[in-house]
């Protein structure tokens, strides 16, 4: 379809861009450790996991009454779930699927992110929440409001946080089923030639 | 397959395909730094894929399949920098008084003027114009890409004629 002479071609072609070539033995080393790439990109989170896990194991340990104890005991499992979860849904690189035609590839890739960022409130939302809200209720029972009182002022604030990150959350997933059907979709090309 | 027979293949498919692959890295990743890594990330996944490569296709569409999906999930993964800009081919205008390459091609503003638009892609989209400009043929971009070879070549007209309507208006470039 492309001729050797299309100008386009051509022009792309002269180009600077160039691959360095990685030595072979450093390419054999980093496809070994390949599981590193994915412990590498989750980093962040798994360090802001391990932070919750920290700090309230510490409340735990030192805060006095028993809904601020069980709350941290709660935030921790609860952080805990949502590391295993993130480990186990996050995509990581899969030689085998790699070999596959593009479209099918790109296609299976929209679908996975878009489960997860659509199931967000099940596997992060949820899990998170009892402990924050047993915690929060122990930090308000001393204020000087009544409990039930006192404990909504300080949950409702936490309530909105995890509402906008399951709306954010679903509006991202609304995107990527909009281009999962775009994927599907007969195209207009079709018959045009 | 052995790993000597592995390194091999390899070894083949760099020497041959390495400055393409080079520039379909441009194609994906306009940051330098960002760049290296997705070359690199590409080699490795080429050489663990081709553990898997049993002749039943071209290597070079075996090679174009690797990278491209490597190089998708490298899109993917930066995402929240650059998604908001993507559209499809058929989303894009060009202004009327933008050159055309080929009006700029004396001058530093026709790769230019290409980068811009090819860094404006979705991931479809993206993948049939790099390997276009590779000059792979329809066919094996429709065997690289999945799509129809009608669309390919569809989307490969609508790129050309957006790219060059005044060049061909002139009767250079049909």
């Amino acid at each position: 379809m492309t001729a050797p002479d299309d100008p386009l071609a051509r022009l792309w072609q002269s180009g600077e861009a160039s691959l360095a070539p990685l030595p072979l033995e450093e390419v054999k080393r980093r496809a070994a450790t390949f599981g590193d790439v994915v412990a590498r990109r989750n980093r962040r989170e798994y360090g802001a996991a391990a932070f919750v896990v920290i700090v309230f194991a510490l409340y735990a340990v030192f805060l006095p009454g028993t809904l601020l104890k069980t709350g941290s005991v709660l935030v921790i499992a609860g952080a805990l779930f949502v590391g295993w979860q993130l480990a186990r849904r996050t995509s990581r690189p899969n030689p085998e699927a790699e070999a596959a035609d593009v479209r099918a590839f790109y296609r299976s890739r929209l679908v996975a992110e878009e489960h997860m960022l659509a199931r967000v409130g099940g596997w992060y939302i949820a899990p998170m929440l009892p402990g924050l809200l047993v915690f929060l209720a122990g930090t308000a029972t001393p204020a000087r409001f009544g409990p039930i009182a006192a404990t909504l002022v300080v949950a409702v604030p936490a309530l909105l946080i995890f509402a906008g990150i399951w709306w954010l959350n679903h509006r991202a997933a609304a995107r990527l089923r909009d281009q999962i059907a775009r994927l599907d979709a007969p195209t207009s090309f079709e018959g045009e030639n | 397959m052995d790993e000597c027979e592995q390194d091999r293949i390899f070894s083949e498919a760099i020497a041959r395909f390495g400055p393409a692959l080079g520039r379909m890295a441009r194609g994906y990743e306009a940051d330098p730094d960002l760049r290296r890594d997705l070359e690199q990330d590409v080699q490795v996944a080429l050489w663990q894929s081709l553990a898997r490569f049993d002749g039943r296709c071209a290597l070079s569409t075996w090679v174009w399949r690797v990278a491209h999906n490597r190089a998708t999930s490298h899109m993917l993964a930066h995402r929240r920098r650059n998604a908001a800009g993507w559209t499809s081919l058929d989303e894009i205008e060009l202004a009327d008084d933008a050159p055309s390459p080929f009006e700029a091609a004396e001058s530093d503003q026709a790769m230019a003027l290409i980068l811009a638009i090819v860094d404006r892609l979705d991931p479809p989209d993206r993948q049939i114009l790099l390997l276009y400009l590779e000059g792979v043929a329809g066919s094996e971009i429709a065997d690289v890409t999945g799509v129809s070879p009608v669309v390919v070549a569809a989307k490969i007209h609508r790129f050309k004629a957006r790219l060059t309507r005044r060049f061909a208006h002139e009767g250079d470039i049909a």
